[in-house]
């Protein structure tokens, strides 16, 4: 489905919910809250006009404000694809889980936990995976600090 | 005829009647050196390199070294990449699970000293001569098969001068 089509269905399909939908560089993107983002993606997967069979990535982005996670979806059957994003506060990033829609984001999510520090929630096993179980700290965030780090020198 | 009783466990008959008298050491080394079977083991791109180095084109079957999946079997080990902080435990266990006599070769600069990951990283071990001893350092990025080789014939120079007392 063309984007312009796909904008257009999504956002009479979400008409109650309020979501924003914006393209840049020619890739749809959704705006959600993070309230709404579990019926979103429900929604998004067994709504016969999108069939978005396929989560492609989950991770997340630290922004000066906010830290925002990015969910891509691709439907296989219909060639088509969308960004799911969600803006959580930085004191307590918190969301609902997707690995019961997907189970493909188990990893994806942890990895997001590990580097960024964001909990999800109903996640069957939310543990570090790429950093050891001991780590300290979410590597990814812009104020993380290590003091064991070599920093290049004029840098 | 004392010393004669004394040096007979490590004279040996020959076929057709010869003798040949060594010293204990010499013989011992000289199987180590030329029979050092490796770890089925690789951590980053360097293992390629390795891999290429074992293939046929350079053939470390003629050095009489033979790559073997288990660490018991082993008696050398290639450092072959990056090491994590995730997997520095498990490269000091297996380390630890090889038997006597055991040797590292720690190939290409991020096993030497975290090579490029040196600087702006907080997953990155510097040097995995951190965890275990190393034998013989190998520089490059990765190292060329031919340096490899070279690494490896300094370390059998290495093993051919040890003394077991």
């Amino acid at each position: 489905m063309e984007n312009i089509k796909l904008k257009e269905q999504l956002l009479a399909k979400f008409e109650n919910i309020k979501i924003d939908a914006i393209e840049i560089s020619n890739q749809l993107i959704i705006i959600v809250s993070k309230e709404n983002l579990f019926g979103v993606c429900r929604a998004l997967k067994e709504n016969a006009a999108f069939e978005f069979d396929y989560l492609s990535f989950v991770t997340a982005v630290d922004r000066p404000n906010n830290i925002e996670v990015v969910y891509e979806l691709i439907s296989t059957k219909k060639n088509h694809r969308v960004r799911v994003k969600v803006n959580l506060t930085k004191e307590s990033p918190e969301i609902d889980s997707v690995t019961g829609l997907w189970a493909g984001a188990n990893w994806h999510e942890r990895e997001t936990y590990d580097l960024f520090g964001v909990n999800f929630i109903n996640h069957p096993n939310l543990t570090r995976i790429l950093t050891p179980d001991d780590f300290e700290g979410f590597p990814f965030r812009k104020d993380y600090k290590n003091p064991e780090i070599v920093r290049m020198p004029n840098d | 005829m004392v010393l004669i009783q004394k040096a007979l466990p490590i004279v040996e008959k020959m076929p057709g009647g010869q003798v040949v008298v060594t010293s204990m050491d010499a013989v011992l080394d000289w199987g180590r050196k030329n029979s050092l079977w490796y770890m089925l083991f690789g951590l980053a791109c360097c293992a390629i390199e390795m891999m290429a180095t074992g293939a046929s084109r350079y053939d470390l079957d003629r050095f009489g070294m033979i790559y073997r999946a288990t660490p018991r079997q082993s008696d050398l080990m290639f450092v072959s990449g990056t090491v994590c902080k995730k997997m520095a435990p498990r490269i000091k266990r297996l380390y630890d699970q090889m038997s006597e006599p055991k040797y590292v070769i720690a190939m290409g600069n991020c096993a030497i000293s975290g090579g490029p990951f040196y600087y702006d990283t907080y997953s990155v071990v510097k040097g995995v001569d951190l965890l275990i001893p190393v034998d013989v350092y190998i520089p490059g990025c990765p190292p060329r098969p031919e340096a490899l080789i070279n690494g490896i014939i300094h370390l059998q120079k290495k093993i051919s001068k040890e003394k077991s007392y």
